[in-house]
């Protein structure tokens, strides 16, 4: 007999706001739909309102994990429809921000994969680790969220040479930990069991459902962005694109790790061969009509800003797929046929970023029947009716109603 | 040859001078201009013949009388942006989620967002706006003004 159980907005196992409606037919998962919104902000209309300056910090704020990846795509396209010759020097400096950013983001989900399969030490070990690369964000560029390094034409700050020691001195560190924890993935066997098989997404399937990231690297598709459609410092860097034929959550797990050794590596790269020079050109405030469509290598996979401007210092249209978006329909795909208990993990496996996905709830409404505020005693009452609404439906076993 | 003048000229020989505009504006982009009724042959075209297998997103954008659709692929190493108009006066759209499954979303974005309808989508649901947003007020074109706050 089919169940629907409805699970979030607010649920514990989900870190941020999202609502699946799963239809169980025993234990395993017969259908699922997932309701997107819950963190939808405006972001595409706010940057219309602002400037290209304001924009780099508005794009910034899209995501709280990786940000120094929507603002460098804002203004990179930014810079390509002004024409702009950046300085090598502040390329470099703009990718290694990169791959500290990706570094700390899949340090970061190692250890909520951890936390969802149960396994709470591997969250506390991968969480303390991950301070380091934190540190050295923050070393960098005084921040260790919303680092704010890019502008158009540049990087807002240098990096001295007295901080380049502790730099690779920190990279040294993150690798030794990452290599333990790849080898933790690859043997521990309650990791192992939890993992393996688990929301299988065939390539063909991943292919289809136009999956990006290292959901599709774990399923053997091989496109990196950074790679196959370079940008920054990029093309003057040495690494390899890592796969993964597994196919399960195993799979995604062993692509983000090696892809943290990778990261490591660029990191020294850089560092040891960073170029002198300026770190910014000068940038016009006002940006000639035309179009762009800039492209860059999230933590999470494929991100795109389309940019149009019209000759004024804003732009015409911002648009911005996050690789958040591009992945849902291949974890619907994952989830179905599998167990409930697999929810958090299979879900957890693409890395969702749900600031990201919904990005664009406005910022203030007109028609009347929403109030721009609601007191507490409203918000509860209105969350109680949405929950009503939402009451879990078994046609035998009719589950009272506990909200009166 | 490069792959964008091959694409190029692939495409000009499939479908002579309905196809309007091609801009190249540098290497792994293009931006090709074909009439609404076309789309969907176009799209059945690059995935049959020229292999493209994946759709990155679909942007939509009040430009006053119409409403600019591009569905970006991406196909041989290129990103391919494919360029329309839809009158707003009647703006609907054919979907094209049988032919690419992974437009299901983006679809669904872009009809709550700029009020363009699309015809059979399988889901037709709201993706990003409230359930209690008004019917007909959308958020994205250019006459919705922002109150400031």
């Amino acid at each position: 007999m089919a169940v629907t159980i409805p699970i979030g907005p607010q649920h514990p196992a989900l870190k941020e706001p999202i609502n699946l409606t799963v239809t169980l037919d025993g234990e395993q998962i017969a259908d699922i739909d997932i309701r997107l919104g819950y963190n939808h902000r405006g972001i595409e209309k706010g940057a219309e309102l602002g400037n290209y300056i304001q924009d780099i910090y508005l794009t910034s704020r899209v995501c709280g994990i990786c940000s120094m990846a929507h603002s460098t795509t804002f203004s990179q396209g930014v810079e390509e429809l002004l024409g702009l010759e950046l300085p090598k020097r502040g390329l470099f400096i703009r990718t290694l921000i990169c791959e500290l950013e990706r570094i700390h983001s899949h340090l970061l989900w190692l250890g909520i994969a951890g936390h969802e399969l149960g396994f709470d030490t591997l969250f506390m070990y991968s969480w303390r680790d991950r301070e380091i690369v934190m540190d050295l964000l923050e070393l960098i560029s005084g921040n260790r969220v919303n680092y704010e390094m890019n502008t158009i034409g540049g990087v807002r700050r240098d990096i001295s040479d007295e901080v380049r020691p502790q730099i690779l001195q920190g990279i040294k560190q993150l690798e030794e930990r990452t290599k333990y924890y790849l080898e933790v993935a690859s043997t521990e066997v309650t990791f192992l069991r939890r993992t393996e098989g688990v929301g299988m997404l065939p390539k063909e399937k991943a292919i289809e459902l136009c999956a990006v990231g290292p959901t599709a690297r774990g399923s053997g598709v091989e496109y990196d962005v950074r790679k196959h459609d370079p940008f920054a410092a990029y093309p003057y860097l040495d690494f390899k694109v890592i796969t993964s034929d597994l196919c399960d959550v195993l799979g995604r797990t062993v692509v983000r790790v090696l892809e943290v050794l990778e990261s490591c590596k660029m990191c020294r790269q850089i560092i040891e061969e960073l170029p002198q020079g300026e770190i910014k050109a000068k940038a016009p405030r006002k940006v000639p009509p035309g179009e762009v469509l800039s492209k860059n290598e999230a933590p999470r996979g494929e991100l795109i800003h389309y940019i149009r401007s019209n000759g004024t210092d804003h732009p015409e249209r911002v648009k911005i797929r996050a690789p958040t978006l591009a992945n849902i329909p291949s974890v619907i795909h994952s989830l179905k046929g599998g167990y409930i208990a697999d929810i958090p993990i299979v879900f957890a496996a693409i890395d969702p970023c749900l600031a990201c996905m919904d990005r664009t709830i406005l910022l203030d409404i007109e028609n009347g029947k929403r109030k721009d505020t609601m007191r507490w005693e409203e918000l509860r009452k209105y969350s109680i009716t949405w929950y009503k609404g939402k009451e879990i439906r078994n046609p035998k076993y009719q589950i009272q109603n506990k909200f009166k | 040859m490069s792959v964008e003048s091959d694409i190029q000229n692939k495409l000009k020989e499939a479908f002579a001078e309905q196809i309007t505009e091609v801009k190249i504006p540098r290497e792994r982009r293009m931006f090709v201009q074909v009439p609404l009724p076309l789309v969907k042959q176009v799209i059945e075209y690059l995935k049959q013949d020229l292999g493209m297998s994946h759709i990155t997103t679909i942007t939509a954008i009040d430009v006053g009388e119409d409403i600019e659709v591009l569905y970006h692929f991406f196909c041989q190493g290129l990103t391919l942006s494919l360029r329309t108009f839809v009158p707003k006066a009647n703006p609907v759209i054919d979907t094209i989620t049988p032919i690419m499954p992974g437009a299901i979303l983006y679809e669904r974005e872009i009809q709550g967002l700029l009020g363009l309808k699309v015809k059979e989508h399988p889901d037709p649901r709201r993706l990003v706006l409230p359930e209690d947003w008004e019917e007909g007020v959308y958020p994205l074109r250019k006459d919705y003004k922002v109150k400031e706050g």
